[in-house]
């Protein structure tokens, strides 16, 4: 049964959205320390603005409390992409408070700090977070041999790549995003920074607005198509409800251990419906034993119920579903 | 100081001065579908033992059928001059060397340090604390535990990029060496390239992981933002920014080669 974590950054949302059909919760913490020495600038996450963020340990213990007491599990997010040695003071500080506390799984993408865990093998399970660029089975095997129970894939690969790794490999969980921010770039390979929020110049550099000059010796009514089409870039991150939903037949056939849906910091009501929308699927999924071709019309009416919205390829996580449908239905 | 030559199309050889450079890289870091042929990485080899250079093969990050074409590429260097250096920007790559072609020389890609490249830091760097500016200063191979683990798997190097931020790391006392890629950083990629189709009218939002034509071949755009220092540069998948000036110190902070981007993608 493929498990549904859901993004948590207040206390009170944990029952919510476990009662909504979460199997587990994921957040991240952000200790007053860390911001006085480096500012949100220096991300301990990869969702560094505040209100992403849980604000104190006492706040994660509650969370753990609350989860534990519904046999769902907690996953606490330290993971930017790169951490200096004189940061791990206050990384390894958060990371055992985290264990004490009884955190189930750390979220990491740096490899110097998945190292550093394994060795000091603090109690608690790791879990690679996209960060980590797992595009092919070997990189699994590498990552499920330094001891990572968890890999979440990156957003950068087709439903049947995913196939093709689930099936060369076993032992080890992997999950797939389903809903919200769909990235235009491979996380794990951007460099470009993630600011807390400090004014239009400082929007994450792919929804900035650009102007483009084309260098090309094609005809110049091909330049002018191809200059416009650069300009998507900034339309691509604006999370106009990207969703990935119709994949989940195809997870469930491959045994995928989880979905993952991304929402750290937006507002309650828009994560329950997200959980909802999921769970939903996943239900009708069990219980109704669709054939692909009817899961994903029901996938996508629900969506259109649910976000009153029409699929669209550009905010399709796997729009090669969307192009098969459309081949089929025009 | 090493100087190497980057090349990613074979057809680019001959602009190779081979009286300036010690080294050739050829092969591809962003993109699987532009991996050389096993002919076109046979030529780049010879024409580095005719010119008595040495030779890096290089390699972009890989779903399972790049590594599977991969294999052609690795199958011939290991056969051809064992010992060569493969510079891997995908753990996956780096598992497979090490399980099949252990005779060769992995280095890690400058994909792989995580350095931030946002220009827009040179916007923010007089309001940042001392503890900030060091840390995009940088990385995170100077955690101990991670250099001896690139130690421990024969990793001796590392590539980085020539980033405006510059540099605050002493490799030269860790027994591990570095080198700078230059005039070209490497900022983002992803494999929703945008060139694919980009000149057909009425497919501008069709965008995702779709075959191609190999567009990036035809087109190079150029993005001018306010917000950004500098222009971005889009190739194919990637974004790069140029960067010219090379840090005096380099040599004292353990780099000891550049390398030269004759082409990109």
């Amino acid at each position: 049964m493929i498990r549904i974590l859901a993004p948590v950054d207040r206390v009170d949302e944990v029952d919510k959205l476990i009662d909504a059909g979460a199997d587990e919760i994921y957040c991240g913490l952000v200790p007053s320390e860390w911001l006085h020495k480096y500012t949100a600038i220096v991300a301990l996450t990869r969702r560094p603005a505040p209100s992403a963020n849980l604000k104190s340990f006492k706040e994660l213990e509650e969370c753990v409390e609350i989860a534990h007491s519904h046999n769902a599990e907690v996953s606490l997010t330290i993971n930017e992409h790169y951490y200096r040695a004189d940061q791990y003071d206050l990384l390894l500080k958060i990371t055992e408070k985290a264990a004490d506390i009884g955190v189930d799984y750390i979220v990491l993408s740096d490899l110097g700090l998945l190292l550093t865990l394994r060795k000091m093998n603090i109690g608690v399970k790791l879990h690679v977070s996209i960060g980590g660029v797992a595009l092919n089975s070997e990189a699994i095997k590498f990552y499920q041999e330094l001891g990572v129970l968890r890999v979440q894939l990156p957003r950068d690969l087709t439903i049947e790549e995913i196939r093709e790794i689930c099936n060369e490999v076993s032992g080890i969980q992997l999950g797939a995003f389903i809903l919200n921010s769909k990235c235009a770039n491979i996380d794990g390979f951007c460099t470009f920074l993630h600011f807390p929020p400090m004014g239009p110049l400082y929007n994450n550099a792919c929804m900035l607005s650009y102007e483009v000059f084309v260098d090309s010796n094609e005809d110049e009514e091909k330049k002018i198509v191809a200059g416009v089409r650069q300009k998507v870039w900034e339309r691509f991150h604006i999370d106009d409800r990207p969703c990935g939903a119709c994949a989940l037949y195809d997870f469930n056939e491959m045994n995928l251990g989880f979905v993952k849906i991304v929402g750290r910091g937006y507002p309650t009501p828009k994560k329950i419906l997200d959980v909802t929308f999921i769970r939903t699927l996943l239900n009708y999924l069990y219980e109704k034993k669709p054939s692909r071709e009817a899961f994903r019309l029901f996938a996508k009416s629900l969506y259109n119920r649910f976000y009153n919205r029409e699929c669209r390829v550009i905010m399709c996580y796997y729009p090669e579903v969307m192009l098969e449908w459309s081949e089929q239905h025009i | 100081m090493e100087r190497a030559a980057y090349i990613t199309k074979i057809e680019n050889i001959l602009r190779i001065d081979t009286k300036f450079y010690q080294r050739i890289y050829f092969g591809q870091e962003f993109c699987e579908r532009l991996l050389p042929s096993p002919e076109d990485l046979k030529r780049a080899i010879d024409f580095a033992r005719e010119n008595k250079l040495q030779f890096t093969l290089i390699t972009p990050y890989v779903t399972n059928r790049g590594l599977r074409e991969l294999r052609y590429l690795l199958d011939l260097i290991a056969s051809e001059t064992p010992q060569n250096e493969v510079v891997f920007n995908d753990y996956g790559v780096l598992r497979m060397l090490k399980r099949r072609y252990p005779e060769l020389k992995p280095v890690m890609g400058r994909l792989l340090n995580k350095m931030k490249r946002d220009p827009r830091i040179l916007f923010i760097a007089s309001m940042l604390p001392i503890d900030a500016i060091r840390y995009f200063r940088g990385l995170s191979i100077d955690n101990p535990i991670y250099r001896d683990f690139l130690i421990q798997n024969n990793i001796t190097r590392i590539e980085l990029d020539n980033v405006f931020q510059g540099f605050d790391i002493n490799l030269s006392i860790s027994g591990i060496s570095a080198s700078i890629y230059v005039p070209y950083a490497y900022v983002t990629t992803t494999r929703a390239c945008l060139a694919i189709n980009c000149d057909v009218y009425g497919m501008e939002d069709i965008v995702g992981i779709f075959p191609c034509k190999r567009e990036c071949q035809k087109y190079t755009f150029y993005l001018k933002s306010s917000a950004m220092p500098t222009i971005l540069i889009r190739k194919g998948n990637t974004i790069f920014v140029r960067n010219e000036k090379v840090p005096s110190y380099i040599d004292k902070i353990g780099v000891d080669r550049i390398v030269y981007e004759i082409d990109l993608i």
